[in-house]
């Protein structure tokens, strides 16, 4: 006590120290206001991902699990076609709604964001976009399937135009209608950020580059484009991060033909198959970790947001 | 020779049926420095954006170089803008930014690269090329804008209030900069400002304008001595207005009668007899006689009927400048200020009667 207040009166006095002991007492305050947040996240991220980690290695037998160390699990994963199948199939579902999402969501944001000028019309345009999340995620997916199948809408629409005489069977219970489920759902998660960096871009910059000559290619390639990189990268890390995980999609779209990882999650937790569903899960944050941080190289989105 | 620009007869009305611009005539010669000026909302900035191409012309043509520009798109047009924010491409380089006009022209990239470098030298900036724009300073930022503008050699270069975001200082480098760049390059500006200074010092002529029309086009030093309207008057520089009727019209003379008697003054623009008149008489014109020193007859052989006496309300000296408040019989408040040497300052003590004179030919009438 008696020391902390001669220190309180010598503060003044040293005029250079002042600021390196405020600055210390307002770390120490910043300290506390993020230490609820670093309990919670240590508590329930990065505990039950080493816990993830470890039981990867545990020893799995058909009806129970054990703490004993082995890389059974492991190389169960990496020498099945079946799993390691799953692995491919759900980068390559995952990269072609990425790019989905980008081509469908990209020119619905530059609509949104830059065409409409009424900041009240854009922002009814973007809640439009939302109202398919007032559903719950099964019905949105399960609607699919009236509009993909056989009988479905699709079909008796092209057909009443006589466009087809057959009804396209591949529409249903396919890797197409994953596709087809997924990219809907996961767009808005796109058309956002994008619309959101597009909006702010200030109207004169692309008066001045027609002023000095550009046509609307030249100015969306050299002056749209750049201004809303780092909102495709934010739209593009959400709508990978959800995709890499999906299961729901595929279980009830692709009639159990694609397997993706998430879906390998489900099987083995179901059947209490601890160890293995461990290791997919380690498979699938690696995977995530990996394409989060390639996105983050695209951009710097600190300096950018 | 044709005239560089000619707007004739341009209107402006918006959507909603606001009349922005009404009826507006210029030509500019090549190489002329143009300010419009006038208070916002006046028209200036949406004149500068229909000459640029940013806004539809309602009615009326707009030559440059005597290629009707009407349905030109803005990229089409030899007019440079600079923004009154800059509108500098943030993703961009200095030199990127610069380079753009010249990109977009297909100019091969060593002749470019040439002609950029150039550029920024001119401009004295070259030493921060290789930098983003956006922490260099404001003049920094105005230079880049004004070389993005100029590499691409326009007809015309039109800046939109382009000195509002700088500092008082740097303004006053920036306009002289200005002025010179725009003389050894010989292109014709124009440029909007709410700033009678800037339009003052730069300008070779001057459009005032007001609620959408042209209240008069003409030199500083004639606008500040001969303003035409009334809104003139009060804009620009610091004017006396004395209401009246105008009585006579003669030789170049026009008498009004005012509530302090008939004054003189020349008569400007199309003041008619026995209508409403308003004697316009710059500060600088009015001559001070302490009442002791002399009488009103022998003032009059000098400056005619417009002597009158007053009262001096108010005096205060502020280094070698003074400012007067006067007061004039029956109701007038006249502000006066000056250097000491041009008043006699001594005999103006507080609530001493003085005279109160002015030349006819530096008073104005106007309808």
């Amino acid at each position: 006590m008696g020391q902390s207040m001669s220190d309180a009166r010598a503060m003044p006095a040293t005029a250079s120290e002042t600021p390196l002991a405020g600055g210390a007492r307002r770390s120490l305050a910043s300290y506390a206001l993020i230490l609820p947040g670093v309990v919670w996240m240590l508590l329930f991220l990065v505990l039950p991902m080493l816990m993830m980690v470890y039981v990867s290695f545990w020893t799995q037998t058909t009806f129970k699990i054990e703490p004993i160390l082995t890389t059974k699990s492991w190389v169960m994963f990496f020498s099945s076609p079946t799993y390691v199948g799953a692995l491919w199939t759900t980068l390559r579902i995952w990269l072609i709604v990425l790019a989905a999402t980008i081509v469908v969501g990209y020119p619905t944001a530059l609509f949104v964001g830059l065409f409409v000028r009424s900041k009240t019309l854009s922002t009814a345009l973007l809640v439009l976009c939302v109202i398919p999340f007032w559903t719950s995620f099964l019905i949105r997916v399960l609607a699919w399937r009236p509009m993909l199948g056989e009988q479905g809408a699709i079909n008796i629409l092209l057909r009443a135009a006589h466009i087809i005489h057959q009804p396209i069977d591949a529409l249903l219970f396919t890797e197409l209608s994953v596709i087809i489920g997924m990219t809907q759902i996961y767009c808005v998660f796109m058309v956002g950020p994008i619309a959101f960096m597009l909006g702010r871009i200030d109207p004169n910059l692309i008066e001045a580059a027609r002023d000095l000559g550009a046509g609307f290619g030249r100015i969306f390639t050299r002056i749209i484009l750049p201004l809303s990189m780092p909102g495709v990268v934010v739209g593009a890390i959400f709508v990978s991060v959800m995709v890499l995980g999906e299961f729901a999609t595929s279980a009830a779209l692709s009639g159990r033909k694609v397997n993706l990882l998430g879906n390998i999650i489900v099987t083995q937790v179901g059947s209490l198959k601890w160890a293995f569903a461990a290791v997919v899960g380690v498979v699938l944050t690696v995977v995530m970790g990996i394409v989060v941080s390639l996105f983050l190289r695209i951009v710097d989105l600190r300096r950018e947001l | 020779m044709r005239a560089d620009l000619e707007l004739i007869g341009v209107d402006k009305v918006y959507d909603n049926g606001t009349p922005a611009v009404i009826d507006f005539d210029l030509a500019v010669e090549k190489g002329e420095f143009i300010a419009f000026l006038g208070p916002s909302g006046c028209g200036k900035t949406t004149t500068l954006r229909m000459i640029a191409g940013f806004e539809a012309i309602s009615g009326g043509d707009i030559f440059i170089r005597g290629q009707r520009i009407n349905d030109l798109p803005p990229e089409r047009r030899p007019t440079s803008t600079i923004f009154q924010n800059y509108a500098l491409f943030p993703h961009m380089t200095v030199r990127e930014n610069v380079a753009f006009g010249l990109e977009v022209k297909r100019m091969p990239r060593a002749a470019r690269m040439a002609k950029v470098d150039a550029m920024l030298h001119t401009l004295g900036i070259a030493d921060v090329a290789d930098q983003r724009t956006e922490r260099l300073s404001g003049g920094q930022r105005q230079r880049i804008a004004l070389a993005r503008g100029l590499v691409v050699e326009p007809d015309i270069l039109l800046l939109d209030e382009p000195l509002g975001a700088l500092d008082a200082n740097l303004r006053r480098t920036i306009q002289a900069e200005l002025k010179l760049l725009q003389r050894n390059l010989g292109i014709t500006f124009v440029f909007v400002t709410h700033a009678q200074s800037e339009a003052l010092t730069m300008s070779d002529r001057i459009v005032v304008m007001n609620q959408g029309r042209i209240e008069q086009i003409a030199t500083p030093y004639e606008l500040y001595t001969r303003p035409r309207t009334g809104f003139v008057a009060q804009f620009i520089g610091r004017n006396t207005i004395l209401d009246g009727t105008l009585s006579s019209l003669a030789d170049g003379r026009a008498l009004v009668r005012t509530a302090f008697g008939p004054l003189a003054g020349t008569p400007h623009g199309t003041p008619a007899t026995g209508g409403a008149a308003k004697l316009v008489i710059p500060s600088e014109s009015f001559d001070l006689f302490p009442a002791a020193s002399t009488d009103a007859a022998r003032l009059r052989e000098t400056y005619g009927p417009n002597v009158l006496e007053g009262v001096v309300a108010q005096r205060d000296v502020v280094g070698h400048m003074v400012q007067l408040g006067l007061r004039i019989e029956p109701s007038h408040a006249l502000h006066l200020d000056g250097h000491v040497e041009q008043f006699h300052i001594d005999a103006l003590q507080p609530e001493s009667r003085v005279w109160i004179a002015w030349q006819a030919n530096e008073a104005t009438v106007i309808a």
